[in-house]
């Protein structure tokens, strides 16, 4: 059943392909590139809907009244919630992004180096954070909805096919609306520059200043390992704001 | 007995004829009925589908803009057809199936099913066609509303669905839409009837909508699959469900979609070594003579594209 579910979310992979076969690149980005990203974000989907299976029942419990039940255990509800069920099969999804992922950091040909273990490791940790949080913040809204909407399926399915490509190809409406609204660019930006060497934040964040800025200071600068990911080849402008001339006609302009 | 109960209580009075299809009638319309009901379930549906369009259509573009579009006979414009008409029309894919009609077989309800005065087949048939359509018919008015008059007012026009060949076209693209729906009922009853034997509808529940989701062409358009993969999959039915028809409706329309390069259309059409950005809509080209009979098994595409070829013939005769 696992490898039948790793088989059946492969094909969204298959069509990935068959689009690079067609094209060869998107936006400069190799299939191998964006291979890491979609595994990286398959495996956090993937594991995440393992563990919180049951927050996809969330709305029964609320509809039905058991809720009430469970609250009256002395354990939270979040660790009641969520092992309520633990359908093995979930980690099929895993499974082959775990696959594709590791095709893609082997055809990446990457000078390893602890830091990039680290990053690595602290995005898939973060991506299953991720996914996690938005399976949570999903279910909640059946307080009020009593019914799990279906356009709650944007958030979590729909994130995680908007991450599998580099946030460069898209417009910037939609762009920040996959790094305010759903964060999901917060996982993908800073492991794929990284790790596909390529696209700094500021390339992938275009011409969009706010977006640039925010990145800068929240991702770029503090994530040091970026730099050991190989992103050094285009390194990060990082001025002093005394050596810098003044500019003038843009006093509003920190970086 | 709903079927029969209901077309006889909500039809003027009249006396109970026995006529074989007024049971299925009753079917159609209180499937309708209720489907229809559900109209946050719709309205829910449809953000949803709009957001995945955009979605699509933004890493399509992507993929247009950086590589060779010449690898393809389908450009841009095409695409965008495809992805809003697919979007427009995704109720109709036998993709969900009504856990209702075949969960009597594991519970074993479908006995009662059975005694019912009318042909289960037809019975299961008329409700999925009468959900299908309840389904597909409010989201499709609204997201043609969407691809067509929301779109260019809030400033993406490019990516506004790209208006019918001609009213030929569209005509020949509801026929073929309606033997869709008509081939999508038919795949879901041959996975429902396949649970008499299976029992479970684990298998058919899971496999079903990730075959008919890739080779029905929503995963990525048919004709951008590599050729060989194509051929073998526009072969299969499920590339009928409405990819083929959405595919062809853009296809053989030569002034604004893009001829196939090479064949007998003279070199007018062939564009040196991909100078023209795919994205560009290319010059009118004169229909390639009889290039679409070599176009494999197909069905009103060749009708179109002879109409096509014909058509802009006749148009630079006169002019």
């Amino acid at each position: 059943m696992t490898l039948g579910t790793a088989f059946v979310t492969a094909s969204e992979f298959v069509g990935v392909w068959a689009l690079f076969q067609r094209f060869g690149n998107i936006r400069g980005w190799l299939l191998h590139e964006v291979a890491f990203l979609y595994g990286l974000l398959a495996v956090g989907f993937g594991v995440a809907e393992a563990f919180g299976r049951g927050f996809e029942h969330f709305s029964r419990y609320v509809r039905l009244g058991e809720l009430d039940r469970l609250l009256l255990r002395p354990r939270t509800l979040f660790v009641q919630v969520s092992g309520q069920s633990f359908p093995f099969n979930r980690f099929g999804r895993a499974l082959q992004g775990a696959i594709i992922l590791g095709w893609g950091l082997v055809s990446a040909s990457l000078q390893w180096t602890p830091a990039k273990g680290a990053l690595l490791a602290s995005a898939l940790l973060g991506a299953i954070v991720l996914f996690f949080g938005l399976f949570l913040l999903t279910s909640t809204i059946t307080f009020w909805t009593v019914e799990q909407l279906e356009v709650m399926s944007i958030v979590t399915n729909g994130a995680e096919a908007a991450g599998q490509y580099p946030l460069s190809i898209y417009r910037d409406f939609f762009r920040s609306f996959l790094l305010f609204v759903i964060p999901v660019g917060a996982v993908n930006l800073p492991a794929g520059g990284g790790a596909a060497g390529q696209a700094g934040p500021a390339r992938v964040s275009g011409g969009w200043r706010g977006g640039r800025r925010f990145l800068r200071r929240r991702f770029w600068r503090s994530c040091s390992a970026c730099g050991a990911w190989g992103c050094a080849a285009t390194p990060p402008p990082v001025r002093r704001r005394a050596l810098r001339p003044h500019r003038e006609g843009r006093p509003w302009r920190l970086d | 007995m709903t079927g029969r109960a209901d077309a006889a209580m909500s039809g003027p009075a009249r006396a109970p004829t026995s006529s074989w299809w007024r049971p299925y009638w009753g079917v159609l319309r209180s499937r309708w009925r209720a489907t229809i009901a559900y109209r946050a379930a719709a309205i829910a549906g449809f953000t949803t589908q709009v957001f995945w369009g955009l979605l699509r259509v933004m890493y399509l573009e992507a993929f247009y803009l950086s590589g060779p579009g010449d690898a393809t006979d389908f450009g841009f414009t095409a695409v965008l057809a495809y992805v809003w008409l697919g979007q427009a029309l995704l109720g109709m894919f036998p993709l969900w199936n009504d856990a209702e009609l075949g969960g009597g077989i594991r519970t074993g309800t479908i006995a009662t099913e059975l005694l019912r005065p009318v042909d289960l087949c037809s019975y299961w048939g008329w409700r999925l066609l009468a959900e299908r359509v309840a389904r597909m018919l409010p989201r499709a008015v609204l997201m043609l509303v969407v691809a067509v008059v929301v779109l260019p007012a809030v400033g993406l026009a490019k990516w506004r669905l790209p208006a019918p060949a001609g009213a030929t076209a569209s005509a020949m693209f509801a026929l073929s839409a309606l033997l869709s729906l008509f081939l999508g009922v038919a795949i879901s009853m041959v996975a429902m009837l396949l649970m008499f034997w299976t029992v479970s509808s684990d298998g058919a529940r899971l496999l079903l909508p990730t075959v008919v989701w890739f080779l029905g062409g929503l995963v990525i358009p048919l004709p951008l699959l590599p050729d060989p993969v194509r051929a073998v999959v526009e072969l299969l039915p499920f590339a009928s469900c409405s990819g083929r028809a959405i595919s062809d409706l853009r296809r053989p329309y030569r002034r604004h979609g893009r001829g196939r390069s090479g064949g007998a259309s003279g070199g007018v059409d062939r564009r040196p070594g991909g100078a023209r950005s795919p994205l560009t809509p290319p010059r009118s080209a004169p229909g390639g003579g009889a290039r679409w009979l070599s176009g494999g098994p197909c069905t009103y595409g060749c009708w179109r594209r002879s109409y096509a070829a014909s058509s802009s013939i006749a148009a630079r005769s006169s002019s």
